[in-house]
This record gives structure tokens, sequence and C-alpha cells, in this order.
């Protein structure tokens, strides 16, 4: 590849990318800002990837599955079984993902005999009974802890993130000023340029913050205690890892959604009868689908043992699949970026939910703060079935069917009426 | 002065996205038999289901006994006094006849046993087979039967969908008595057909139906002067 | 010898009465889905809720019939008032109408964890019907179980009874098998989904009151018997009572008699009984009429 082919290749990704690569950027410099992004995120990061995974047979084959908990659940244990015996994190990841992909094909075979609704009721039961078994053939809890992660506590990751955000910081500014240099229309340039310089100001900050806490600790203090470097660098390092894992995973799965396959998963959601007189196995199309979900899933059951010191037999419960059903519904199914953030925006509810729990108890003594500990699970019920009933294609979804009236309106006012 | 027991007004209709209904308009006189007649696939029997209310038109209204019945559902507008006769699947194959009527009927309890009576005495081979599954009845016996849990409401029209589909000569003979029975007794009677042989001997007036839309329409006895109109709308000769 | 007898006599017992619990689980899901195409996942949640209400109730008044008779008018008014406010505006769209049942499963389990978060437990009573034991060739069985088994059966004929001998049984067969047709007729079918819905539901909170002095009422509850309302109908055909009744007691049976003696695959034999009849015949042993 040369020059010329490389540059034409960034100006084409930064032309669509511009939003998505700013970001990312603020994303890798956010565990800077506040210890509570770096250690509140992670598990949000994880829930993303589950949901994505799981917009794949549901959003895009439209194949209801409830027994997302398997796949997720197995990588979980497999990557806690492989780290606990020293392997490598990327070992520990891959063989999660290719346990995640085979579960989940696996529950796909009784498509070939079953559709729809009962089809559903079947990988809940086979979910569960996955939990019944393992919990019934152990004798004792099941419980397998990981121990410290070499990985976690490694003090290459941080250069490598701060190199690749200064890249990416460099790559974005770039294109963004390109694009602003290319605006038309004043008022809308005039925003792009605010935009630019807060997006600058975060950087900027960012990045000095992370010098002050992160680099100078690790380049200047020769003789730090071991207890310090540990509680610097492995809440950072959990952070990069489950972001990196989820970004991964969401380019792979938009590489596989936006590519002919992709297309044939939406033939399949659409009529699968056509489908299959046009000449397409759907069968083996489910499995492979089932096979690609499972594979995300089991990524995102490995990424969960880097926050998560033990794994229990709680990953194996209907709990998991509902966050993976909630995420994907409430962000739009089918779209891929809505699961991503509706995987996110439901971890963060739990938490926040459980968190005002003593706020509450103080308001209503009546209830004991055990009781209270399932309200957030009981609210997130009722907002879930809000959004069935509501917004059925989710946040996202809805925004994209019915939001040309409003994206229309947007553009009026930001171009002056020239536009329509 | 005609009264016009139905009035279909420039009713347009979608099923699965498809546009079936294209701006169908006509009206059924009170105490006539009237004739839709087209090929298959013109949209006949989505014609009937937006009367009946179990499809509802985009555009367009339905006025039944001078009411708008439009946005009604269909039990509101079966028991505003009209009944329905099923092309394929007309009765219920799991319910015995006698089961099959005592939902067709929409009356009060004491109204019953003679209406289910009169029943019996115009379909006498019913009453012979009332215990039986209706699955198990011949397939012209399901056709009687369908017709019976019409009439069986003493409906003020009578809606047929294909009532000559898949019976024997002797059946459809038989099928078109009793409906000229019905029509001496006062039910106005709205029938859909593309065999216009089966209808030609009961038929009072005909609307000719092609491509989503009333395309001609003619008394019985302008067709028998003209057979050319079959031909150029039906695509048959007599 | 005479007590090994016993013990089997027990366990047929046991397996009888826990076949006629699923059943009357089974029953009102089975009947449901076959008119309105809804599979109700709470539908094992709503069985569960009535336990919990008639032993509440019972904890209050002492009296059996109001504590039996209450939770199944509470039943019948909760499903039809899921019916009309969350179901009936989804008509027509299955996938969400699955999605919505499990939200409601998923928002009911919740709300009896924080309203009971250690269960409730049917006290010790006199009644010798209610807590008593017989002597079985040398085993002491439950007097109750005999209860349940009886009350399995009264349902089955009930719902039979009134499935195949009344206008309203003939109007639901009609419905489950033409809903179009049904309409056609006259039939005023958004009234008679509501009916439907409400009995089902009511079904389920009867189901739970009449178990509830044998099973108690814990989380363990819901939990197991979703699983197993699950099960029954894709065994006996989903949208036959009829087939959910045999399929109830092959499970049922087999799952207690398993249980005495390989305890650790319980759960897993009903999923093996799933998996070999969706192989041999997907509709269910009653299935596809």
């Amino acid at each position: 590849m040369n020059i010329s082919n490389f540059k034409k290749w960034l100006e084409s990704v930064s032309k669509s990318r511009l939003t998505s690569l700013i970001l990312i950027t603020i994303a890798l410099v956010l565990p800077t800002f506040s210890k509570q992004f770096t250690i509140g995120l992670p598990i949000l990061f994880v829930w993303a990837t589950l949901a994505i995974s799981y917009d794949i047979i549901l959003g895009f084959c439209g194949i209801p599955s409830f027994g997302h908990a398997a796949p997720f659940g197995l990588g979980a244990f497999t990557a806690a079984i492989l780290l606990s015996h020293g392997h490598p994190l990327v070992v520990a990841i891959l063989a999660g993902a290719f346990v995640g992909a085979v579960v989940n094909a696996s529950m796909s075979l009784p498509c070939y005999r079953v559709k729809g609704i009962y089809y559903a009721i079947l990988t809940l039961a086979i979910a569960e009974m996955i939990h019944v078994l393992i919990s019934n053939i152990a004798k004792t809890t099941v419980a397998i802890t990981v121990g410290t992660t070499p990985e976690l506590i490694s003090n290459i990751s941080p250069w490598i993130f701060a190199i690749l955000t200064i890249f990416l910081w460099l790559f974005s500014t770039y294109a963004y000023v390109k694009d602003i240099k290319n605006t038309r229309y004043g008022r809308v340039k005039t925003i792009k340029i605010l935009v630019f310089a807060a997006y600058n100001l975060i950087i900027l900050y960012g990045t000095y913050r992370y010098f002050e806490n992160v680099l100078l600790t690790l380049l200047w203090r020769k003789n730090i205690p071991y207890v310090e470097l540990v509680r610097i660098l492995i809440p950072l390092n959990r952070y990069y890892y489950t972001f990196m894992l989820m970004l991964l995973s969401y380019i792979f799965l938009y590489r596989v959604v936006r590519s002919p396959l992709g297309t044939i998963f939406i033939a399949i959601r659409e009529n699968p009868e056509r489908a299959e007189v046009i000449g397409y196995n759907v069968f083996k199309y489910t499995v492979l689908s089932f096979a690609i979900s499972g594979f995300v899933a089991g990524i995102s059951g490995a990424s969960y043992m880097i926050c998560i010191p033990t794994a229990t037999l709680e990953v194996l419960t209907v709990d998991k699949t509902f966050i993976a059903l909630l995420g994907s519904v409430i962000g739009g199914l089918g779209t891929l970026i809505g699961p991503l953030f509706g995987g996110m925006l439901v971890g963060l509810l739990r938490d926040y939910l459980s968190k005002i729990v003593p706020g509450i108890h103080a308001l209503f003594p009546v209830l004991t703060v055990q009781q209270l500990q399932l309200l957030p699970s009981a609210i997130l019920g009722v907002i879930y079935i809000v959004i069935v009933m509501l917004l059925p294609y989710g946040i996202l979804g809805t925004w994209y069917l019915k939001g040309t009236g409003v994206k229309r309106k947007i553009k009026m006012i930001l171009m002056g009426r020239r536009w329509h | 002065m005609t009264h016009h027991i139905l009035e279909v007004d420039n009713v347009h209709t979608y099923v699965s996205g498809y546009h079936i209904l294209q701006g169908v308009s006509f009206k059924v006189e009170e105490g006539k038999i009237t004739t839709i007649l087209g090929r298959n696939g013109v949209g006949k029997s989505t014609l009937l289901k937006t009367i009946m209310g179990i499809l509802k038109p985009v555009q367009g209204r339905i006025i039944f006994k001078n009411l708008d019945i439009t946005p009604l559902p269909p039990h509101k507008i079966i028991n505003m006094g009209i009944a329905f006769v099923a092309a394929e699947r007309a009765i219920f194959g799991g319910l015995t006849v006698e089961e099959n009527l005592s939902i067709a009927f929409n009356g009060n309890r004491e109204e019953y046993e003679p209406r289910l009576e009169k029943i019996f005495e115009i379909f006498p081979d019913l009453r012979r087979l009332r215990k039986l599954k209706a699955r198990n009845l011949s397939g012209g016996q399901q056709k009687m039967l369908a017709i019976a849990c019409g009439v069986i409401k003493q409906p003020n029209l009578m809606m047929l969908d294909e009532p000559s589909e898949g019976l024997s000569p002797v059946f459809v003979r038989r099928v078109m008595e009793t409906i000229e029975k019905l029509k001496e007794e006062g039910t106005t009677i709205l029938l859909v057909e593309q065999n216009f042989n089966a209808v030609k001997k009961i038929a009072e007036f005909c609307y000719f139906m092609d491509k989503g839309q009333i395309v001609y329409q003619s008394e019985i006895e302008d067709i028998n002067k003209h057979p050319e109109i079959l031909t150029r709308y039906l695509g048959v000769s007599l | 010898m005479l007590t090994s007898y016993g013990i089997l006599i027990s366990a047929l017992v046991d397996g009888l009465s826990y076949a006629m619990m699923i059943f009357v689980i089974s029953a009102g899901l089975v009947i449901i889905f076959g008119l309105m195409d809804v599979f109700n996942l709470a539908h094992a949640v709503l069985f569960a809720l009535g336990a919990y209400f008639f032993i509440q109730i019972y904890l209050l008044t002492g009296n059996y019939y109001l504590s039996f008779i209450l939770p199944v008018i509470i039943g019948f008014v909760v499903g039809a008032l899921i019916e009309r406010v969350l179901i009936k505006p989804l008509y027509g769209k299955h996938v969400l109408q699955l999605l919505l049942t499990m939200g409601i499963m998923i928002l009911f389990l919740q709300i009896i964890q924080i309203t009971w978060p250690a269960g409730i437990y049917f006290p010790e009573t006199d009644v010798w019907i209610l807590s008593g034991t017989i002597n079985v060739l040398g085993t002491r069985i439950r007097v109750y179980k005999f209860i349940v088994i009886l009350g399995g059966l009264i349902v089955f004929t009930v719902i039979d009874l009134l499935l195949s001998k009344t206008r309203f049984g003939a109007m639901l067969r009609a419905g489950t098998e033409n809903r179009e047709l049904a309409e056609a007729f006259g039939i005023n079918i958004s009234f008679l989904f509501t009916i439907a819905f409400s009995l089902g539901c009511a079904l389920a909170f009867l189901g739970g009151a009449l178990v509830a002095p044998l099973t108690h009422a814990t989380i363990e509850l819901p939990v197991t018997f979703t699983l197993l309302s699950f099960v029954v109908p894709v065994v006996g055909g989903m949208k036959s009572y009829r087939g959910s009744f045999f399929a109830s007691l092959l499970i049922g049976i087999i799952d207690r008699l398993v249980a005495y003696y390989f305890s650790w695959l319980s759960f897993a034999i009903d999923l093996l009984i799933m998996i070999v009849v969706l192989l041999i015949k997907p509709e269910g042993l009653f299935g596809g009429e």
C-alpha cells in the first residue's frame, strides 16, 4: 500500500467516521476525569457487548431466543477457568468466544423443526437446564476465582493506549478541520467550530490529567509500593480492555451486518420462505448467525471476568438474557448501535437505581433495604413494558423510522431555511 | 323509489401492502339478487370482507340501512342484519352441525328452538346429521350448513362468496334454489361469483369487477341479449 | 417388601399431585394460546401469586373457603386488566406480545420478592385434610396431596364440560379454530379474548391457591413452574388442553420418580422428554388437529 492509497483511505474513513472517531477518542480519555468513570463504565461495556451480540439474532434475523445467558455464562466460565490457571488473557477471551459460539450454535439447531414462539420457549428451557444441571452436579457452590491476571497489572498498556489516543486525536482533528473547511452554511460552521474547540479542550484536559496521574507516576517514581501501583493500573486496564473488546466486537458485527451475509440475515427476518425459495439455506444461515452472536456473547462473558473476580452460577441466570433483551429492545432492534447504547443504558439504570435504594429507604422505611434492592429490577421491568408498548422500535429505531420530520426541522434551523 | 339497503362508496382497501380495492362503488337494491362477477384475484373476497368490517378501508364508506358502518367492528355489523357465507372453510370443522348453528344464531334464547326447527325444514339433511362434527360432512353438505348458519340469523342482507365453488351441478342447483327461496321471503342477496353459468338463472342485477374496480353493470336481461359483455369482462363466453 | 411398595405408592401419589399442579397451570396457558396466539410467559408467576395470596388471606382470616375464592376473583380481575391495557393494543404483533409477557413475568417476580422476601409458609392446622397424613402400606402420605389430585381432576372435568357442552365453549373452540370466520359469524372476538384471558389467569390463581398448603409460597414456586409450564404445552400440543392433561401426567410422574432415585437429573429429564417429542412430533402429542 503506497502513500497515495493510504491517503485516499484516510480521506474516505475520515469523512464518514468523524463522529465515531471523536466519541472513541473521548472515551479513551474519560477514565482520567474521574474515578467514577473508570470504575463504573467497564461493566457497562460488557453489557453493551452482550446486547449487540443479541441484536444479531433478534434484530437482524428476527429469531427470538431466550437462552442468551448460556453463551454468556459458559463463555465467562471458560475464561475464568483458563485465567485461574494462568493462561494469557487473549487465549481466555478467544476460548470463551469459541465456547459461546459453539453453545449458541447448538441451541439454534432445533430451529430446523421448531419455529417462532415454540423456539423461544425451548431456548429459555435449555438455558435454565444448563443452569440447573451445573448447579445440581456440583455438590457445592460453584465459584471460580480468577486471581490477579498479569495483563491487568501490565504497565505497558497505559502507554499503548496513550499513543493510540494521541494518534486518534490527530487523525480526528485533521478530518474535522477538513470538514469545517468544506462546510458552507455559516450557522453550521460556527457550531462545528465550537464543538471542535470543546472537543480539543476535553482531550487536552484529559491528557493533562492522564500525564499527571498515571504517566508521571509510572515514569518517575521508582519504588512505588505494589499496592499503589495496582490501585492505579488495574481499574485503568480494566477500562481499556473492556472498551476495546466492545469496540472490536462492534466493528466485527458492523462488518458482518453490512456484508452480503448481513443482507441474508435481514432477508431471513423479513420473509424466511422467500429466502428459502430464492435458494438460501435458511437453516444453515440461522445457525451461522447464532454462532456469530454466540462468539461475541462469549467475548462479553470473558470481558465480564475482567471486571469480576469470581465466576459463580449467576452468570447463567435468566437475568443476563434479560439485560441483552432489554438493552436491544430499548436501543432499537436491528440498528446495532442502538443496542450498544441500550445495553449501557440498562446497566446504568440497574446501577443507578440500586444506588438510590438507601435514599428511598430513608423516605419509606416501611420496606427493608433488602426488599428495596429489588426495586431497580422492578422499575426496569416497567420501563421495558412501556418501551415495548410505546416505542417498539426502540429509541434509536424509532428515531430512524419516524425522525425525518424532526431531523428536517433541525436542519432548517441550522441552515437558515435554505435547505428543504 | 328504489331503496338501497347497501351502498359502497369509493372504497380503497390494502391487503399486506397491496392495493386490492381501488375505488369500488356500487349499490345493492333491497329485495333483489345482486351479483358481482369477476375472475380470480380481482378483489371479490376482499370486497366482502371490507363490507363486513374484517378489513378496514383506507378510504371510502360503507352504508348499510342508511347508517355508516365503516368504522364498526365486525360483530356489530353482522348483528345489524348481515350474514356472510365464506368461499372455503365456511364452517367450523371441529364443532358439530348443531354447535355451528348455535353460535351463528344471534337472537333471544326463546327464539332459538323455533328457528332451529325452521332451518331443519329448509335443510332436512342437516337434521339427520345434527350431532356430527362438521368436518365429517361432504363438501356439499358443508356448504348447506354454511348457508344454514347464515339463514338462522334471519338477516336483511345475505352475502355469499362463490357459493358454487367446488360443488357438483346437482348441489349448485340446490344452493341456487335455496337462495331464490330466501329472496322470496324478503332477504336481499349479494352474490359474488366467477362462474356466470351458476347464477344466470337467479341473478337480477350484475356488476362486473376487474383489477379492484367495478367496470360494468347491467340488468340480467341485457346480458342475455348481449352475451359479448361476458367475453369482454369475464373472459368467457356462454 | 411392604415398605418398598409403600414408597412406590408415595412416589406415585407425589407424581400425580405434581402432575395435577402442572396441569392446572398449563391448561390456562394453552387455552389462551390456542385462542389468542399469546403465549403468556407470566402464567406460572400468576400461579405463584395465587399461592401467595391464598396463604396471606388464610393467615389473616383462617377461613379456607374465603382464602380460596378471593384469589380466583383477584386473578380474573388482574387478567382482565392485563389483557385490556397491555395485550390488546399489541394485537397481531406476536413477537411484541411475547416480549411483553416476559416483561410482566419479570415485573411480577420482583414484586413478589419485594412483598414477601422470605416467602410465606402455610401454618400447621388442626384440620386433618389440610395438614394431616394417612398411613398407606407403611408410609405416611400427606392427605392434602389427594385433595390436589382431586382438584386437578375436577378442573379438567369442568374445563372439558365448559368447552364441549356450553355455547361459550363452542365459541371458544370456534375462535381457536378460525378467528376470522368466528368474526364473520358475528362473535365479538375482542370480548371473547378478554374473557378467555381473564379465565385463564383466574385458573392460574386457582391452581396456586389449591397447591399452597402443600408447596407453601416461596420464590422456588414461580421459578420451577415457569419452566415446567413451558415444557408441558410443547409435549402435549400447544393448543390442546387434553394434550396438557396427558403431558402433565407423563411429565409429572416421570419427574417425581426420577427425583426419588436420581435427584441431580430432575429438571434435565423433563427437558429430555421435551426434546424427544420435538424430534418425533414437533407439534406435540395431541397437537395439529
